[in-house]
């Protein structure tokens, strides 16, 4: 009992815990979607979770960080009514088994398509034998958290809305759509 | 180029794409197979003192000197030599109209006559319908001299590599010009390519069953996480220490608290093949208590012996953490995540909120008990 209490001691304050909050609003966004988280770790200044994007025809896996900002100070007036940045990354794995497809996609070249009034760049590079889309997504705790069902709806549209646009960049990178 | 061996000589190896590894045979059989539709031009020659193997189509040369077979070897010769590249679109009005029209017929032939011995199949396609002829087929002309045209493309599967057009081929002009020479590829090339599918494809289904055994104690994560939330929790704390995940939730409005420690113990594909996916799962259910110092005193003044465990499962244990002034009431549990996380990664969240919400209901009792 007292390892697992001795775990959290480091924090007494929900306030504190504005990047946990938002990475539980994002499993459980995913989980509507259908995503299921298979992977929790930190990178860098922020956390990242991994989903596996089970059923998408095209996609293999989304990962989601959630950015922390260095410095402590705001960490209170941040909880209510700043934002956080999610940064997005849709993964497609390839399949191909043949010799040319393989050598026709691992020679294919970065792009970036441009911001739109729904999301922003969004970059497709191709790493080893996947496609990968990024894009950053800024999310106001004030809309999601504490809003019920209906902030979570909202993040669950925001998060298929992206999801979806990466999915197409990625296609159209791979010349699997226009 | 390399020395022709004697037209019948029998060195000339042939492999097919439909029918595989012909042997050898002369030049002058090989002659007689390729006007019989039984090599296409696509397929693969080799004799002593060639580098490699070849298409027939690029070595019209190979017949060049034989007596023909039927009508002079120009337009086979010319379907080798014209193949890959685009071939020109004749005509349509250019045809011979008697031809066209004769029963059974289509333009889509090289124009031989047929072998001497011919398949049953190439007779019987003299009664078939003609085909309608699109403005846009590109085809060659029938040979004149055929006394029983043939729709060589129904005789091979691979039939229309013998009479390709632009469309079958998939060429155009500006692919032609980009692409890259293709990697030769030999008869035994095939074979191997299939072997290495087959090796790609099975390590794709190892490494899918083992992702799955290594992180589905992550899956149930989620879930745990996902259920608290619809509890109305809110998640404060996460991190995991390389074998223990640690959670912590809180209740906005009456701040009570949940905490968890999830260790998967069959976290290998064999041990989860013959044990199932198991959890061991700490649970415990805070409160901040006014008055803690009280309770606390009372808490510690429990007899411990040091004889019997804390941790066991199973067992519910009180205690305290001064620092946030909330008491705690925990169990320890072992879990079949199987019981929520299905192999095709489906979660059956309702079962699951349905047995924390009764963890927590339970826990919940015995700290109103002992705070009494």
């Amino acid at each position: 009992m007292r390892d697992l209490i001795s775990q959290f001691r480091h924090k007494a304050d929900i306030h504190e815990s504005r990047d946990e909050i938002v990475i539980g609003e994002v499993v459980r966004a995913m989980a509507r979607l259908g995503y299921p988280s298979v992977s929790f770790r930190l990178q860098g200044e922020g956390q990242l979770v991994q989903f596996r994007a089970v059923g998408h025809p095209t996609l293999y896996a989304v990962h989601v960080v959630i950015d922390r900002p260095s410095g402590g100070g705001a960490v209170t007036r941040a909880m209510f009514g700043s934002q956080v940045t999610l940064r997005i990354t849709a993964e497609a794995r390839s399949r191909s088994t043949e010799a040319e497809a393989l050598v026709r996609l691992a020679r294919s070249a970065p792009h970036t398509e441009r911001a739109t009034a729904f999301n922003g760049d969004i970059r497709v590079e191709r790493e080893v034998s996947s496609v990968l889309a990024h894009t950053s997504r800024a999310v106001d705790l004030d809309d999601h958290v504490g809003k019920g069902d209906n902030g979570t709806r909202m993040l669950v549209a925001l998060l298929r809305t992206t999801i979806e646009a990466l999915a197409v960049a990625i296609g159209r990178h791979e010349g699997l759509s226009d | 180029m390399f020395e022709l061996p004697d037209p019948d000589a029998p060195v000339v190896h042939v492999h097919t794409r439909a029918h595989g590894g012909l042997g050898t045979m002369s030049r002058r059989a090989l002659d007689g197979r390729v006007h019989a539709g039984e090599v296409a031009p696509d397929d693969v020659f080799w004799f002593p003192g060639m580098p490699e193997w070849k298409e027939v189509r690029h070595h019209p040369e190979l017949f060049d000197d034989l007596a023909p077979i039927g009508p002079p070897p120009s337009v086979l010769s010319d379907v080798m030599v014209e193949l890959p590249g685009p071939r020109p679109p004749r005509p349509i009005e250019t045809l011979d109209p008697d031809i066209i029209d004769a029963p059974g017929h289509t333009v889509a032939s090289v124009g031989h006559p047929p072998s001497p011995t011919p398949p049953a199949e190439v007779l019987s396609l003299a009664e078939d319908p003609p085909l309608d002829l699109g403005e846009e087929q590109h085809t060659w002309l029938p040979d004149p001299t055929d006394e029983v045209p043939r729709d060589w493309n129904q005789l091979t599967p691979d039939a229309d590599a013998l009479v390709p057009t632009d469309t079958a081929l998939g060429y155009d002009e500006e692919s032609e010009e980009e692409a890259a020479p293709a990697f030769p590829k030999m008869p035994e090339d095939t074979r191997l390519d299939a072997i290495f599918t087959d090796l790609l494809e099975a390590t794709w289904d190892y490494q899918e069953a083992h992702e799955f055994a290594s992180c589905v104690d992550e899956v149930f994560l989620g879930a745990v996480i996902t259920s608290a939330l619809d509890a109305g929790r809110v998640l404060i704390d996460l991190s995991s220490d390389g074998t223990h995940h640690f959670l912590r939730f809180e209740h906005p409005e009456d701040s009570s608290r949940v905490l968890l420690r999830l260790t998967h113990l069959t976290g290998n594909l064999t041990t989860s093949r013959v044990q199932g996916h198991m959890a061991s799962i700490v649970v415990g259910y805070g409160e901040r208590v006014t008055g803690f110092g009280d309770i606390w005193a009372r808490l510690s003044s429990e007899p411990r012996s040091g004889l019997v465990p804390r941790d066991q499962p199973g067992a519910l244990v009180a205690d305290g953490d001064v620092a946030s002034q909330y008491v705690y009431v925990q169990v320890r549990l072992y879990l079949r995540i199987d019981d929520y996380v299905a192999p095709d990664w489906s979660i059956d969240h309702d079962r699951l909120r349905d047995h924390m919400t009764a963890c927590v209901r339970a826990l919940r009792v015995h700290l109103y008990g002992r705070l009494r």
